[in-house]
């Protein structure tokens, strides 16, 4: 089983080396002001922007096609949608196919600018971004570092849990059981026996998981980071000029 | 070196899950530092509670268990959990996060030391263990014999006084199982070592406790008692070859 998530690649460009903090942001600024745009130039202009920070990178186009593989049936279906009419018979339509696109193509960016993010962070460094851009949260009793620490556990344990899948399935087929015949309630009534041993055996590895983490005096408070991110001068400059054109976007100043 | 008389104290300590199963019975024993110790016993004798009372995972119920001078409690976790490492059976549960060297600093990270420190605890503790190479590989792409020495590396980069092992050499080939032994020989560190590889045992220890059903059956020399074959074999166990050739 493959899942494209935690699929960071190692590298030592300029993104690479760009604070979390100011990657997240910025993305957060772009995915915001995207859904706030009517015009192609500065759609186009933001496919241009990701593009080259993919050539800066040095993120092979492929490995990039492939995060966006999970939203490419939602894309096609959308076109198809917008593309064509029942109303006084079966047609295509020229303006709904240009809607259909430009919804497309902000779905793409919107997955891409994320995608970005997976593929030129390790998780360890994006974890602890967030649970500094948390930190306010932490006034109001939020267990930031907990959190934290929950996400990079859960990235951290995608590949085991679908090693346990298949692992289960094998155990299964071995015994019988079948999962691509049949009618859909027999194919979604096979799944139970994998998904049973699949949530005792996670939840007994949380709790083996949570006594050694206790054995080596993890209590979520008082720990200290291995490194304490710096913001740069060029982070700022980044976080602040997006911003900048976020504003600007938004206020319709930019068209 | 140390000033405390005992690394380990365990007085009458009783244990009971919650469906009532006892599990612990009026264990008492007492480890000195630098003695290597071998706790045996069938499966279920209560080794792994055991372990896991002695440095506050498991409360003790009834009786107590003082690591030097600090009696395990509520309030003495971070100080004995500090004093005492334990490397569980199953590596996988001990590596959990993104690199081997992230799993082996996070031991010294909880313990708020700074930067540069838990750099050094971590270079070191890898080096021990001969995987600096592989550092920065997630625990999930090593050899099943790497990731028992990687966990053991998440224990020693705390430098505990006393550590505890479960199973060290449980399911490892016969050249892992050598480079464990080897290695576990060359720490300078109070050792209790719960196992059923009687050879581990007999090479390793200078002390063994035999539990069977909760309860301690003897303690004493580690020689003596695996020679013993009644006692063996009565309390599920073997004399190990080596002891069978030296008769």
């Amino acid at each position: 089983m493959q899942i494209p998530i935690g699929s960071y690649v190692p590298g030592d460009s300029a993104v690479h080396r760009a604070d979390p903090r100011a990657k997240l942001l910025v993305t957060f600024f772009l995915v915001a002001a995207l859904f706030t745009l009517k015009s192609w130039y500065l759609i186009v202009a933001l496919c241009t922007v990701m593009m080259l920070v993919c050539v800066i990178a040095r993120i092979n186009v492929r490995t990039f096609l492939r995060m966006l593989k999970p939203v490419l049936w939602i894309g096609a279906f959308t076109l198809i949608v917008n593309s064509f009419s029942f109303v006084g018979g079966f047609h295509f339509i020229l303006p709904g196919f240009m809607r259909g696109m430009f919804f497309v193509v902000r779905l793409f960016v919107v997955m891409g600018s994320t995608a970005l993010i997976t593929l030129t962070t390790s998780p360890v460094a994006l974890t602890d971004g967030i649970a500094i851009m948390m930190r306010p949260l932490a006034r109001l009793r939020v267990p930031v570092e907990d959190v934290a620490m929950m996400i990079s556990i859960g990235i951290r344990f995608i590949p085991t849990i679908a090693e346990e899948i298949d692992r289960i399935i094998l155990a299964q087929t071995a015994r019988g059981a079948t999962f691509n015949e049949g009618s859909l309630l027999k194919r979604a009534r096979a799944w139970i026996p994998v998904l049973i041993p699949l949530f005792v055996g996670l939840f007994r590895r949380a709790d083996a998981l949570a006594r050694s983490m206790d054995a080596r005096c993890y209590t979520g408070i008082g720990r200290t980071h291995l490194r304490e991110l710096k913001l740069k001068l060029s982070d700022v400059a980044l976080m602040v000029v997006s911003g900048l054109l976020f504003v600007l976007i938004v206020g319709g100043v930019i068209r | 070196m140390h000033c405390h008389a005992h690394a380990i104290e365990v007085d009458h300590l009783n244990y009971r899950y919650q469906d009532g199963t006892l599990a612990l019975y009026g264990v008492s024993f007492l480890i000195s530092h630098g003695m290597r110790v071998a706790l045996l016993g069938p499966n279920g004798a209560g080794k792994s509670t055991l372990i896991e009372h002695l440095n506050g995972i498991i409360l003790p119920q009834e009786g107590r268990i003082l690591i030097e001078d600090v009696v395990v409690g509520p309030n003495t976790l971070a100080t004995v959990r500090e004093r005492v490492g334990i490397v569980f059976q199953d590596p996988d549960n001990m590596l959990f996060m993104t690199s081997i060297a992230q799993d082996v600093a996070f031991g010294p990270l909880n313990m708020g030391l700074d930067g540069a420190e838990v750099e050094k605890r971590t270079n070191y503790a890898l080096d021990a263990v001969s995987l600096s190479e592989k550092r920065d590989k997630p625990g999930m792409h090593l050899s099943f014999g790497q990731k028992k020495r990687a966990a053991l590396a998440t224990v020693l980069s705390m430098q505990p006084r006393v550590l505890v092992l479960d199973e060290p050499t449980s399911n490892l080939d016969p050249r892992a199982k050598r480079n464990m032994s080897e290695l576990l020989e060359h720490l300078d560190i109070t050792l209790l070592i719960a196992t059923h590889d009687m050879e581990l045992a007999w090479n390793m220890c200078d002390t063994a406790i035999v539990l069977d059903e909760g309860r301690i059956v003897c303690m004493g020399d580690a020689h003596g008692i695996m020679r013993n074959e009644k006692l063996m074999l009565e309390h599920g166990l073997e004399v190990p070859p080596s002891a069978r050739c030296q008769q």
